[in-house]
């Protein structure tokens, strides 16, 4: 629900309860008023009534409509008006109805008389409705308004904020400019927008510097590792005279640099995927790229003498980047291979929706879930970098492919979904 | 043969000029793109080594510039970038090779050899070494005039030998050679291995010698005295 509805409602439950008060104090005031307005009527007809006694001095009783003068003996004491309710049939609608009532006992010219006069009232039903319905009309058109002019003034009071929105929604980390708000005259938005602002600039000069620390990182580290490497290689033909051991240390020296350059390597790939740097996509025949890396690995799998079944299906094409799917089957083939023991098995599956790896194994040490973090190992092969599956999974989220891990009977299967809709 | 190493890490062009001194070139270093320009001005050389991140340039436009003024130079890119467009631009521009960072010393050789061949010697494709004669355009490999039954990487393989003759191989830089990147496990070691057995059981059916020395814990070496 929008603010602005909710504020407004809010705003319709408190004016209900002070239109439910304001109901009875005006049914109060309305009722008291007339009751006052009946009774100076009634007054003022006594008035008259007294003038009329005293010019015809009537000895029988007079009963008209509203009225009923009976003469008294002289020994009756005056009285002061008393006011009182009770029920009359009226005349013209002939039935009986509650009425005002004036008793009152006056001597006029020495004469007692006892005066009794009626008068209709307003009925307190009446009243009621009466106040009732112009409260309830009032509330309605309050409410009309209300919600009119909100939806108005939001529109205008709100704006700024949904613009500040639609930046926030449109915010990417890896946009190099600085979104611009738009001014606002409301204080809190402009806190809120300096806040935004500032905030996304943080986010993106951190992102920005370690962006730039792992590219940097993972070139730069390549020349010094070149060197090491080079000079290894130098010392071990250097002389003749180097006993197994020694070509054994330098061999392994030589090794560790190679596993340090590919780390550098795939963290830098990982970046790059990132980066967006592989956004050229093309229709890229599946049927030809697995049958191809299949047949570039026939060699490995014969070699640790592995079971290759195999099913590709025709004319499978994809649209994507042709370097990262070709490196994504690649790092699943190798991935098949190296987590393999010999003479194990290894099953490769491509049809129209997706591509299965399969391998047998031992079970892995995580959980699935892990298998595609960077540096989480399933084993302890020590040649692995833990990064392989990461790309993987990149490269998965790059062309919006499900990549699945199951692990059952003895068989790890990675499964890749692109035809998921 | 000549060769100018255009490198701005002094070290890792010393090791190169080291290792290439020793196969009997002439190796010069340049240190930036004006230094280069100045060498290739003043002298002549057969090829160049080229790293394309340089302090004072790019090594694009380094190539550029050799490719328009001295097109008959072989040029070989060495970058620490290994990024395909750099190596689709680098090859497009008329390089004739391009070799990532960090490599094996091994492996430039090869590649300079390879690719100074290709350019340099039309119509004899062919690399002898005593007994064993191959023809690199119809990789065909012959011992004693008895043609061997070769697969694809056995070719790959005795032909980085026979270009690194009397050098240490080390069976990690056999595997990068023979596999490329997505080689890395410890298995690769058994398959250089089986390769080598491979190809020694074939040469030795030929009656050919064996030149592929063992060095213990480290890899293989060709030689030809024992």
């Amino acid at each position: 629900m929008k603010l602005i509805i909710k504020i407004t409602f809010l705003f319709m439950l408190i004016s209900s309860v002070v239109f439910l008060i304001g109901a009875m104090f005006t049914y109060n005031a309305m009722s008291r008023e007339i009751t006052l307005e009946e009774q100076y009527f009634l007054e003022e007809r006594l008035q008259s009534v007294i003038g009329y006694l005293d010019r015809k001095m009537p000895d029988q009783v007079i009963a008209r409509d509203k009225m009923i003068i009976t003469p008294m003996d002289s020994t009756v004491e005056e009285t002061s008006p008393v006011f009182s309710d009770t029920l009359v049939t009226h005349v013209t609608l002939q039935r009986i109805e509650p009425h005002s009532k004036l008793d009152v006992i006056k001597k006029v010219n020495g004469r007692p008389y006892k005066i009794m006069l009626f008068d209709l009232v307003v009925e307190e039903d009446d009243i009621k409705d009466a106040v009732q319905e112009s409260m309830i009309k009032t509330y309605l058109l309050l409410l009309v308004l209300t919600l009119l002019l909100s939806i108005i003034a939001s529109y205008f009071v709100f704006h700024p904020f949904q613009r500040t929105l639609s930046i926030i929604k449109k915010f990417s980390i890896k946009d190099e400019k600085l979104a611009e708000f738009p001014a606002s005259s409301t204080s809190e938005f402009k806190k809120l927008n300096a806040f935004i602002s500032e905030m996304m600039a943080k986010a993106k000069r951190d992102y920005h510097a370690l962006k730039e620390f792992s590219e940097n990182a993972s070139h730069e580290i390549q020349t010094p590792l070149s060197i090491a490497q080079g000079k290894l290689e130098l010392l071990m033909e250097s002389s003749t005279d180097f006993t197994e051991e020694q070509m054994e240390l330098i061999s392994s020296a030589i090794y560790a640099l190679k596993r340090l350059s590919k780390l550098g390597n795939s963290l830098s790939l990982l970046t790059k995927i990132e980066n967006k740097e592989f956004s050229d996509f093309s229709p890229v025949d599946m049927t030809k790229l697995v049958s191809r890396l299949l047949f570039d690995f026939k060699e490995l799998i014969e070699l640790k003498e592995l079971k290759l079944s195999s099913e590709v299906a025709p004319d499978v094409s994809l649209f994507g980047n042709q370097v990262l799917l070709e490196l994504l089957v690649t790092n699943l083939l190798n991935n098949a291979v190296r987590h393999n023991h010999v003479g194990g098995e290894i099953s490769v599956n491509l049809d129209k929706q997706q591509l299965t790896v399969c391998n047998s194994g031992t079970p892995l040490k995580g959980t699935s879930e892990d298998m595609f973090r960077r540096f989480k190992k399933g084993t302890d092969n020590p040649d692995s970098s833990g990064l392989g599956l990461s790309i993987v999974k990149r490269i998965c989220e790059e062309h919006d492919f499900l990549v699945n891990y199951t692990f059952n009977a003895e068989q790890h299967c990675f499964t890749v979904r692109w035809g998921s809709k | 043969m000549k060769l100018l190493v255009v490198e701005d890490h002094q070290q890792l062009s010393a090791n190169i000029k080291s290792y290439l001194n020793q196969e009997g070139y002439v190796c010069e270093v340049a240190a930036n793109y004006q230094e280069a320009v100045e060498k290739l001005y003043a002298y002549q050389y057969d090829m160049v080594a080229l790293d394309l991140m340089l302090p004072d340039g790019n090594g694009m436009d380094l190539l550029r510039a050799i490719k328009e003024n001295w097109p008959a130079i072989c040029v070989l890119i060495i970058s620490a970038k290994n990024a395909l467009d750099d190596k689709i631009q680098g090859l497009n521009l008329g390089a004739d090779d391009y070799l990532a960072k960090p490599f094996h010393l091994a492996e430039l050789n090869a590649r300079i050899k390879a690719v100074f061949r290709r350019k340099n010697q039309q119509g004899d494709d062919k690399l002898v070494f005593e007994e064993i004669v191959m023809n690199t355009s119809t990789f065909e490999v012959t011992v004693n005039d008895q043609l061997l039954d070769l697969t694809r990487k056995e070719f790959e393989m005795i032909q980085y030998l026979l270009l690194n003759q009397n050098r240490v191989l080390t069976k990690q830089s056999i595997a990068e050679h023979l596999w490329g990147d997505y080689m890395d496990t410890a298995d690769s070691f058994d398959f250089v291995y089986q390769h080598i057995k491979n190809l020694r059981k074939k040469v030795a059916q030929a009656k050919g010698n064996d030149y592929i020395q063992t060095v213990y814990g480290v890899g293989y070496k060709f030689k030809k005295s024992l």
